[in-house]
């Protein structure tokens, strides 16, 4: 009996070491000793069910052409897939192919981490993209990025509760319906009534978004973030009045009041549900909210976007370019598939297809397509009409730059855009001075000093840390 | 007993290697990285880095920005843990009761704790919502309030947050204490009513020595818990504006890591509020042992 | 006297009514919220009556994976929670009834690992996950929760090896049991509601988890479902619809999960002398 038993005591302590070695040595056994397939990873910022399956189509074709290949997608917002990225690269594992944002390109180019892609946007046809896209990531005669798609966000206003208070909304979208901001503040202060639970405008307090949304301003009131020299221009007069801008509009009340907790998707609910009657930052998607929230109010009739005024300073006003460029990084081991992957992605049918899932958000870069009979017939397009009509107006004329960078456009070959803008430092000194703990005019000179300690403290000169390219 | 000495020990250490091996690889390790990487000056993705000694530290020191941060995260830290230990033993004793639909409210106490903090955090920031959420309107109805509360604005964020971290995770104050509570001896309630003690003084004599060892420890894990909480606070304000009135050292942290891309400085927050956490716990040590020789 | 039960019965009422609606309207609410339809969601004031439908669920099932990001949640959960167990009885054996050098200084440290907050180690555990090649895969992440709610589960369940007193072991060996066969039909019978205690720690870390789970999965078919809801909301921009109806499912398995689990905590007791 005792032998039976001590036998069952160190089988059992046996087989149990055993079993966590060999799991151990299993999970450490090199991928290459029994997989000879080669893999894509590809990250992106389209989260959607909708537009998940639309790049999954592409990577099923890709896997019909390509016997052999696995290829494995992913989409997430770009709140996450930022830190995700980050981390993958701090590992040294990032995936072949990847969303980034225009603002990052600058910085990635310069460690080295990502190719050029020229031959890709040969195949794809260089007079075929638009130009303002096309060049977003051109750096030394190289191209190192291409955008998925562009959409620009729009000032819209609710067509219906402006002529109710007596305005009218002009009906060539690039009229613009205010001059100047004071103009549009003496608008929102007509259509807020609290009392009735409508406000003027959404304001996003999510550091990302409000920050894009001084980027615009402060290009349409004559300034930039950056001067020739790539030093911090948040202290010059531009900028400060863009502060003053938000400080009235929150202390007039003209914004909702948790604004400063408030999420971008929140704000598009709020103007989606008549909250607000006004966004600045009008993309595409709202359509989506639109539909779900509000429609019994699905028109232009309702919905409609206004060419945007400028500030004080300003003689042109500004909107960004939200698209992010794909990117191949350097430690991909299957750089050539990747390209592969990129053309066929950008091939007439399956970009038709992944811009059909918000086709009214995802302007398309190829002049091909934006020709193309059947992307013009998509019915959201005849929903819509003006909002895509403006945003191509705005890329035409060169009015919108890319996001985080804002104007001048070439100012996306600043290396340190992406700690700056990631910071949120803008954000914090917007807030303070909102709450009146500072004043306008010493929150821009704050945002400017510790912009430069950054930008120091990356390694570059300050002041004029544009003697750092000289070398290159 | 013939078993060896030796012999006993190794099967001893054979049963606890598993633990050693996890907590050694998943937490020692990584440990042992961030102290490291908090004395370089590592940027979050380019791979060189130097050694720049105790510069990190100096600098935060040095920064209003920490301090206020350290401050910040003590608030939210001290609130929560006050309420969520209070409540907590409140309800176990509640719960200890016997009464009818006992089981029913027990089920109802817990659900919050079982609830992941995504959703907890989007529910009541549409609760509390100034433009839509129905806290408002049901407090205006009752007559509590005249005029709608910006529960999610500048004046009550942080209370906001420290209600909702509460509300998530008193349930584990009550299970841990409401597990003790049940296990202790009626015998002792027996003997202390024969002895002519009222419900206080048993409370205080009989239920708080058998409960002090649990309560020492749940205070101990609740300030672990809520010092280090990152997703509270930070999906309170999704990073935006109103970060800085909620931003602990875990969200500095994160924003110096991710956001400036400076992950020996994010490296050297996370240190110094290990090294806070140490000195916390060896003060509630000293406490404990000097309430146990009472 | 009466005076005295009286005001007791109706302090417990209030107290359960006190209860009722701190935890369990926001969960009412859920409810009601899961079954308007999007056009009512948002209207104020918030009606508690006008249509309802179930048509938020019915969008959640055809038209997302979230099924499949509750079954993953499940299953990881459940593996975590039973290798977190299986470890963790073993090392509190370990702990309570051997002795080697060390041991003391071991059982002290555990709680310890709760002082380093986990947006510290979430890089160098993706760095050690990649250097497995864990990453992107269920077992990497079970190995992840499983070292973050082994700590407290092994000192819950080492004080309760510790309250049990040797003599009932002793009665199992001079019967000529083993210390495995003790183990297995004496101890962990009668530490049955600590292993319980322990299980529902361990569940919650997981179910709860966002950082990990969006750190170090990047399948779409692996994704838990804190993970899936944020995605689900944020690309559906802002369906509080699906979000609503989506956390309602969620709740569920915890619910069924954790009224199993409270029978375990009320029985056990009947076992008597439990001295602290």
């Amino acid at each position: 009996m005792s032998e039976i038993k001590k036998m069952s005591r160190r089988g059992f302590l046996k087989g149990v070491t055993g079993a966590a070695v060999a799991g151990m040595g299993a999970s450490l056994l090199p991928k290459g000793v029994h997989s000879q397939t080669r893999s894509l990873s590809i990250w992106h910022t389209e989260p959607s069910d909708l537009t998940v399956k639309a790049v999954q189509k592409v990577c099923d074709r890709f896997m019909e052409l390509h016997p052999g290949v696995k290829v494995v997608q992913e989409g997430i917002g770009w709140a996450d897939l930022g830190p995700k990225l980050t981390i993958s690269l701090a590992a040294g594992n990032p995936p072949d192919i990847s969303h980034i944002q225009p603002y990052m390109f600058r910085s990635f180019q310069k460690k080295g981490f990502i190719i050029p892609i020229d031959d890709v946007i040969r195949s794809i046809g260089v007079d075929n993209i638009h130009e303002a896209v096309r060049d977003m990531t051109l750096y030394r005669n190289h191209w190192w990025g291409i955008s998925h798609e562009v959409g620009c966000p729009l000032l819209m206003i609710r067509k219906d509760i402006a002529e109710q208070a007596g305005f009218k909304v002009p009906d060539d979208i690039t009229k613009p319906m205010f001059k100047t901001w004071a103009e549009q503040i003496e608008y929102l202060k007509a259509v807020t009534k609290p009392e009735k639970r409508q406000w003027g405008m959404s304001l996003p307090g999510t550091g990302y978004f409000l920050q894009e949304h001084c980027g615009r301003w402060v290009g349409g009131n004559g300034g930039t973030f950056y001067d020739e020299r790539w030093n911090p221009a948040f202290h010059k007069e531009p900028f400060i009045g863009v502060l003053e801008f938000v400080k009235t509009l929150s202390d007039q009340k003209l914004i909702p009041p948790d604004w400063l907790s408030q999420s971008w998707l929140g704000m598009i609910v709020e103007f989606s549900t008549g909250m607000t009657t006004m966004i600045d930052h009008g993309y595409g998607r709202i359509a989506v909210s639109i539909a779900k929230y509000a429609p019994d109010k699905a028109s232009e009739d309702y919905f409609k976007p206004i060419w945007r005024p400028v500030g004080p300073l300003g003689k042109v006003d500004y909107t960004d370019l939200d698209s992010e460029p794909w990117v191949i990084f350097a430690k991909s081991k299957n750089q050539d598939l990747a390209k592969e992957w990129l053309k066929l992605f950008y091939s007439r049918d399956m970009y038709l297809n992944y811009i059909k899932t918000y086709p009214v958000h995802m302007y398309p870069i190829t002049k091909s397509l934006a020709n193309d009979p059947e992307y013009q017939a998509l019915p959201e397009l005849k929903q819509w009409p003006s909002w895509v009509r403006q945003q191509a107006e705005y890329i035409k004329r060169k009015q919108a730059t890319p996001v985080g960078v804002f104007a001048p456009a070439k100012n996306i070959q600043i290396p340190f855009l992406a700690e700056v803008f990631d910071s949120g430092m803008i954000v914090d000194e917007i807030v303070a001075m909102v709450q009146g703990r500072r004043k306008a005019k010493e929150a821009a000179q704050r945002i400017s000093d510790r912009a430069n300690d950054l930008i120091k403290k990356l390694g570059y000169p300050v002041p004029d840390p544009i003697r750092s390219e000289k070398k290159a | 007993m013939n078993r060896g000495r030796s012999k006993e020990a190794f099967h001893g250490i054979l049963l606890i290697l598993p633990t050693l091996i996890i907590i050694f690889g998943f937490i020692f390790f990584p440990v042992g990285y961030s102290i490291w990487l908090s004395f370089t000056n590592k940027h979050a993705i380019s791979p060189t880095y130097d050694y720049i000694g105790f510069a990190n530290y100096s600098k935060l020191f040095s920064e209003n920005d920490f301090w206020f941060s350290l401050w910040r995260g003590a608030i939210f830290a001290a609130g929560t843990i006050f309420f969520q230990i209070v409540l907590g033993l409140v309800v176990a004793l509640f719960l200890n009761q016997s009464f009818r639909g006992r089981g029913f409210v027990r089920g109802v106490t817990l659900f919050p704790y079982m609830l992941p903090t995504i959703v907890v955090i989007l529910l009541w920031k549409w609760l509390l919502s100034a433009t839509y959420g129905p806290v408002n309107f049901v407090l205006e109805s009752l007559g509590i309030i005249h005029s709608p509360v910006v529960w999610l604005g500048e004046k009550w964020l942080m209370a906001s947050t420290i209600m909702v971290g509460v509300w998530q995770f008193f349930p584990f104050v009550v299970i841990s204490l409401l597990a003790r509570l049940q296990t202790i001896d009626l015998v002792l309630y027996e003997a202390a009513k024969i002895d002519g003690a009222n419900a206080w003084r048993r409370f205080i004599h009989v239920t708080m020595p058998q409960l002090q060892y649990v309560l020492f420890v749940v205070i101990l894990l609740r300030t672990f818990f809520m010092f280090t909480k990152f997703d509270v606070p930070w999906l309170m304000a999704t990073g935006g504006g109103l970060q800085e009135l909620l931003q602990n050292l875990p969200v500095l942290a994160f924003r110096r890591t991710f956001g400036f891309f400076q992950a020996g400085e994010g490296a050297a927050i996370s240190v110094i509020l290990f090294i806070m956490l140490i000195l916390l716990a060896i003060v509630y040590f000293r406490i404990y042992r000097k309430e146990a020789e009472v | 006297m009466i005076l005295r039960k009286v005001s007791y019965k109706f302090s417990l009422y209030l107290c359960s009514a006190f209860l009722l609606i701190f935890c369990g309207i926001p969960l009412v609410w859920m409810l009601f919220t899961s079954l308007k339809p999007l056009g009512e969601l948002l209207s104020y004031p918030p009606k508690i009556f006008g249509h309802y439908t179930l048509s938020n669920f019915k969008r959640l099932f055809t038209d997302t994976y979230f099924l499949i990001y509750l079954k993953n949640s499940v299953i990881v959960a459940g593996m975590t929670v039973i290798l977190d167990i299986v470890i963790a009885t073993f090392g509190a054996y370990s702990l309570t009834r051997y002795r080697y050098r060390g041991k003391e200084l071991l059982a002290n440290m555990t709680l310890f690992t709760y002082m380093f907050a986990p947006i510290m180690i979430i890089i160098p555990v993706y760095i050690l996950l990649q250097d497995l090649k864990l990453t992107n895969s269920h077992l990497g992440i079970i190995l992840a929760y499983t070292s973050i709610s082994l700590p407290f589960t092994l000192w819950l369940l080492r004080a309760f090896f510790q309250s049990f007193p040797a003599h009932l072991e002793e009665a199992a060996f001079i019967d000529g049991a083993s210390r495995f066969q003790s183990l297995m039909y004496v101890v962990i019978p009668e530490a049955l509601p600590g292993i319980i205690a322990t299980s529902v720690f361990a569940f919650v870390v997981v179910w709860n988890d966002y950082l990990f789970a969006r750190i170090l999965l990047s399948n779409p078919t692996m994704k838990t479902m804190p993970v899936g809801l944020q995605d689900i909301f944020e690309s559906t921009i802002v369906d509080w619809g699906l979000l609503m109806s989506g956390s309602m499912i969620v709740t569920i398995p915890a619910i069924i999960f954790f009224l199993v689990v409270q029978r375990f905590l009320i029985e056990g007791w009947g076992m008597g002398a439990m001295k602290g």
